[in-house]
């Protein structure tokens, strides 16, 4: 019933969907070139996600360079659509942003450059474990800003296009992606059949482990070559992710491949993402390298 | 010479950059609101003699279906109507064309 209702909001938004080609697996990117009407999921750490924006261009007069602006809305939820509604609290984590740029001049008719800047503000509520009692789930709220910067390139190496993007954001950010996802039920012990059957009930989701806010420096890049076989739907590359600052200093990477439509590349479909969490364990939280990869699949519609 | 109204669309399948479009060898501008996917001028006037010179180019990643049309808006007539894939030229990402066309 959750799923149908998720799909029923979501679906009528995305006509005035944007998504990125390339997301990590919390769905940032650096990348700000495609305008795909497009509702996409995301199943990094096993939540799914929605983004929707609209965006209008206009040329600089006479000289061919557009300029442009939009907003952008995401929506995920928190361990999977499960938690999107919670008894009759609606708990989404959302992020609404406005962006503006506009194309830089290039000498070279393979390229083209852009910059942009924006805002983002968000809020998330989710039920975080008491670590007094460890048996009550409080209800949590988290408003969260942003300011970026980016920048991107469309260019070229031989006959195939790349993608370059790269971008600062400063705000505030809390560490709920690395808490433990956890369930809580009540539990009654019904005897009358044979033999005995626990029922449980009141199924509650929440986060444990120690949640922190701060704010943080981070860094974002992407990095995407589309090769000219299979005509040019497969894009092959990697991203960076850097976070400086107190509590959330980690870096990511990871590398992907991604398929788009026939006649638009960039509207992609499908794409596949394996990531590497806090490289240099920074965060001493797992100690096997192994643990902290992971896999994520992103599957989009664009119109 | 004579004065003549054109529409000219310019339509990409994906997003397109830097498009550029000149009739008679002056620049004209464009309009998207759908981000840049479908960029257009409904009212271009030019004064022609003989032919109409008309030249295009746009920047998208290689593999990007497009499709350009000049109509004339007194007759209703497309005097050119064009389609292709940035790259196809053989320069990554980019598509050209001139034409010189009946008005």
């Amino acid at each position: 019933m959750k799923q149908i209702f998720f799909l029923i909001v979501i679906l009528p938004l995305s006509v005035f969907s944007q998504t990125s080609i390339v997301q990590d697996k919390s769905g940032e990117t650096s990348l700000n070139f495609s305008n795909n009407k497009t509702v996409l999921f995301n199943s990094g750490d096993a939540s799914i996600g929605a983004g929707f924006s609209f965006s209008n261009v206009t040329p600089k007069k006479n000289n061919g360079l557009e300029t442009f602006w939009g907003w952008a809305v995401k929506l995920k939820s928190n361990d999977g659509i499960s938690t999107l509604l919670d008894g009759y609290d609606f708990m989404p984590r959302f992020t609404l942003g406005v962006f503006k740029g506009r194309a830089m001049k290039s000498s070279s008719k393979s390229s083209s450059n852009s910059i942009y800047y924006g805002t983002d503000i968000g809020n998330s509520v989710f039920n975080l474990l008491s670590q007094q009692t460890l048996n009550k789930l409080e209800k949590t709220s988290f408003f969260n800003w942003r300011i970026k910067l980016g920048f991107n390139r469309l260019g070229a190496w031989g006959k195939s296009t790349t993608l370059f993007g790269i971008s600062s954001e400063f705000g505030s950010y809390n560490n709920l992606d690395d808490l433990t996802a956890v369930e809580r039920y009540k539990s009654s012990i019904d005897n009358s059949s044979t033999p005995s059957t626990i029922v449980v009930s009141n199924k509650k989701s929440g986060f444990s482990g120690d949640y922190k806010e701060g704010n943080m420096l981070k860094i974002n890049m992407d990095y995407l070559v589309f090769p000219t076989c299979l005509k040019g739907r497969v894009g092959l590359g990697g991203y960076f992710r850097g976070g400086l600052g107190g509590d959330f200093s980690r870096q990511n990477l990871g590398v992907g491949c991604f398929l788009g439509k026939e006649g638009a590349p960039d509207k992609i479909v499908l794409g596949l993402v394996y990531q590497i969490n806090d490289v240099f364990n920074q965060l001493k939280e797992e100690p096997s390298f192994q643990k902290r990869t992971g896999i994520s699949i992103t599957a989009g519609y664009s119109f | 010479m004579e004065k003549t109204t054109y529409k000219v669309k310019l339509e990409g399948k994906s997003q397109l950059h830097e498009p550029n479009v000149k009739l008679e060898g002056i620049q004209i501008n464009l309009w998207s609101t759908d981000g840049g996917e479908t960029w257009i001028n409904d009212n271009v006037i030019v004064n022609v003699s003989g032919q109409l010179q008309v030249g295009m180019s746009c920047k998208a990643i290689s593999g990007t279906a497009w499709e350009f049309a000049v109509t004339n808006k007194t007759s209703g007539k497309a005097v050119l109507e064009e389609e292709g894939q940035t790259g196809s030229s053989g320069i990554p990402n980019y598509s050209e064309i001139f034409k010189s066309v009946n008005p």
